[in-house]
């Protein structure tokens, strides 16, 4: 065979990698979320009256009994509501205690700032259970335990590391100019802030509240050490249908009521992310 | 309105890195003024302690007769333009050009009156609701120029605000620059590295190296009596050499060069004195067969490198073991290799002391 074949045998399998992969990715991670989610619809749609067993491929006979069950017999309501205003507040605490620590840290040169970025983190590497058990102890001392308050608390601790991580490097990666050019041009602290770094910030703003409100949502082991049995949430409750009592049809429906809200956040915000740093991103600053 | 700008000992040190020291100067009121110096050697500092950017350890600046030490920059009535435009890349132009006006509570007539004009001055109009980044390199420099000069500074900041222009829209706007700053009557400092740029477009040059002002003239001077090596050396080029001072009466000089014995008209040298010789490329005039029986200061050598520029014909003569270059009419017939001479008048070579 001569050069010039292999040449272009070479050039004709990179061109197939670059469709192949791509491709390959998408299905693997199609296949890893798509099936899990559609057994969960399926199996929240099971009539207990015929239940799906081997080696049926779908479900005999689906019916909303789960889905009406849930609702009408079980702590869900409340749950959910508990879960969507836990979140909300978190989200908020988190803003208010992360906005003035990320700007020190990321716009000002303070002694040991490496330091802090660091153990800002250790709460997003820190087992859950190990740090929920310790801090459950110290939270019931205070007398927290089982408020909203000591729940807040706790989610605010794990969710923060993600609304700080994004701010400072929002903070740092601000041209040191722009600010010089708002001081120049008389503009003082509070103007400075609102149509400086608040535009300028916004887009990590939407990105760590998204994460914040995700992890609060989703959050199990502190919540559960913490605030259980008076202070439930969607994750409390469906791990209650996953121990002893395990109940796949339930445990089912409370996983898509855990889904379906994060899913439509994850998009919106996207979208909402995309466009914000198309425009800082193309400014030639 | 136009206020003179006076700078006095200041000192500015980076920890173990000294900025600026002793940095005195004073710029009369609309004068145009140019801090020209190597990267590092303090000129940028200097813009930014004048806007109130930084703090100087030692030393005042004054607006006039008001100290502005302890003024914070944004009461300071400067107005900089910034070598990355520094345009808020959210806002649209016009929000960008009446930044300065909102802070200074300008009313809403004054506001759009003033913005139409300086658009106009700027030759923007059209783009009010552009955003900075649909806008060329160019464009976005007219802005940043039309956001500065819309709020009527005391004093106008440059920094380096052409360096991201390619070069021949660099030299429409350095007129444009000029142009707009001396119909206003602005009183101006101006941060550069082009040593063409700052002779175009200044009053006053100050050229400046490791932290210290090294002189401070107009263009014409600056190029033609520079006063050290470093100045002579960083604006155009230069044939420099040492040389001893062998005779000296009335206003010339004899001294002893690397390029042969030269007659030089100097205003103090006493014999036995050292001192450097500058002699720009374009005061050595190659001699041809006409112009040979009146020539001074006569040196010959052998042409090592003919260079066509253009507009001129550069070449590099190898005389004495040194290289000399010579800037020669374009259309000079001189070859690679031929051996030529050439002459410079003696009040064309500038004596330095150090």
């Amino acid at each position: 065979m001569n050069n010039y074949h292999v040449k272009s045998q070479k050039k004709l399998t990179r061109q197939l990698l670059k469709i192949l992969l791509p491709f390959g990715l998408l299905s693997i991670i199609i296949v890893w979320i798509g099936v899990p989610i559609l057994y969960a619809l399926l199996w929240s749609f099971v009539n207990p009256e015929f239940p799906w067993s081997y080696p049926d491929p779908f479900p005999k006979n689906l019916s909303l009994f789960q889905w009406e069950y849930v609702f009408k017999y079980t702590t869900i309501v409340k749950s959910i509501g508990n879960s969507f205003l836990l979140a909300f507040v978190t989200t908020i605490v988190c803003f208010i205690l992360a906005l003035p620590t990320a700007y020190a840290l990321g716009r000002r040169k303070l002694k040991g700032s490496e330091f802090f970025k660091i153990i800002m983190l250790l709460p997003m590497v820190f087992p859950g259970m190990a740090m929920g058990l310790f801090l459950g102890r110290m939270l019931h001392g205070m007398g927290v335990s089982g408020t909203y308050l000591g729940v807040v608390m706790v989610h605010t601790l794990v969710s923060l590391p993600y609304m700080l991580r994004i701010l400072v490097v929002n903070f740092e990666s601000m041209p040191q100019d722009l600010i010089d050019a708002a001081s120049n041009l008389g503009a003082g602290n509070w103007v400075k802030f609102k149509e400086v770094y608040l535009p300028m910030i916004l887009p990590g703003l939407v990105a760590g509240a998204m994460f914040t409100f995700i992890t609060s949502m989703e959050e199990f082991n502190l919540t559960f050490i913490v605030g259980a049995p008076d202070i439930t949430t969607i994750p409390t409750v469906l791990y209650s249908y996953l121990g002893e009592n395990f109940l796949r049809t339930r445990a089912s429906v409370v996983s898509l009521i855990l889904l379906i809200p994060n899913l439509i956040l994850l998009i919106v915000a996207e979208r909402k992310i995309k466009t914000e740093y198309m425009g800082a991103a193309l400014g030639k600053m | 309105m136009t206020t003179r700008l006076i700078v006095n000992g200041i000192d500015k040190t980076f920890g173990d890195f000294q900025a600026l020291s002793d940095v005195s100067f004073t710029i009369e009121p609309g004068q145009f003024v140019t801090l020209l110096g190597p990267s590092g050697c303090g000129k940028t500092t200097l813009l930014r302690v004048i806007a109130g950017f930084l703090e100087p350890e030692k030393g005042e600046i004054l607006f006039g007769d008001k100290v502005m030490n302890d003024v914070p920059p944004n009461k300071r009535n400067t107005a900089m333009c910034f070598q990355s435009y520094a345009l808020f890349p959210h806002k649209t132009v016009y929000e960008n050009i009446i930044f300065g006006l909102r802070m200074r509570k300008v009313s809403a007539d004054e506001q759009r009156k003033r913005v139409k004009e300086v658009m106009e001055m700027v030759d923007l109009v059209g783009l009010e609701n552009r955003k900075p980044y649909e806008l060329s390199g160019g464009q976005q420099q007219r802005v940043a120029l039309a956001r500065a000069i819309i709020v009527r500074p005391e004093i106008l900041l440059f920094d380096e605000p052409l360096s991201n222009l390619d070069a021949k829209l660099r030299e429409k706007v350095r007129v444009d620059i000029r142009n707009i700053q001396h119909s206003l009557g602005i009183t101006t400092v101006y941060v550069t590295h082009d040593q063409a740029e700052a002779l175009a477009i200044s009053d006053v040059v100050i050229a400046m190296n490791k932290g210290r002002i090294v002189q401070k003239s107009d263009p014409k001077t600056i190029y033609n009596r520079p006063s050290t090596k470093f100045v002579a050396d960083f604006i155009g080029s230069a044939n420099i050499t040492p040389g001893t001072c062998t005779e000296f009466a009335g206003s010339t000089a004899v001294v002893d060069s690397l390029y042969g014995v030269l007659r030089v008209q100097a205003a103090d040298l006493t014999p036995g004195e050292e001192a450097f010789l500058c002699i720009r490329p374009e005061d050595f005039v190659p001699i041809f067969a006409e112009n040979a029986p009146h020539a001074v200061n006569v040196v010959t050598g052998s042409v090592l490198h003919a260079v066509y520029m253009g507009n001129s014909l550069d070449l590099f003569v190898k005389v004495n073991d040194h290289v000399v270059r010579i800037s020669a009419a374009k259309d000079c017939p001189i070859p690679e290799g031929s051996q030529i001479s050439f002459t410079v008048q003696p009040d064309k070579i500038c004596v330095m002391k150090g």
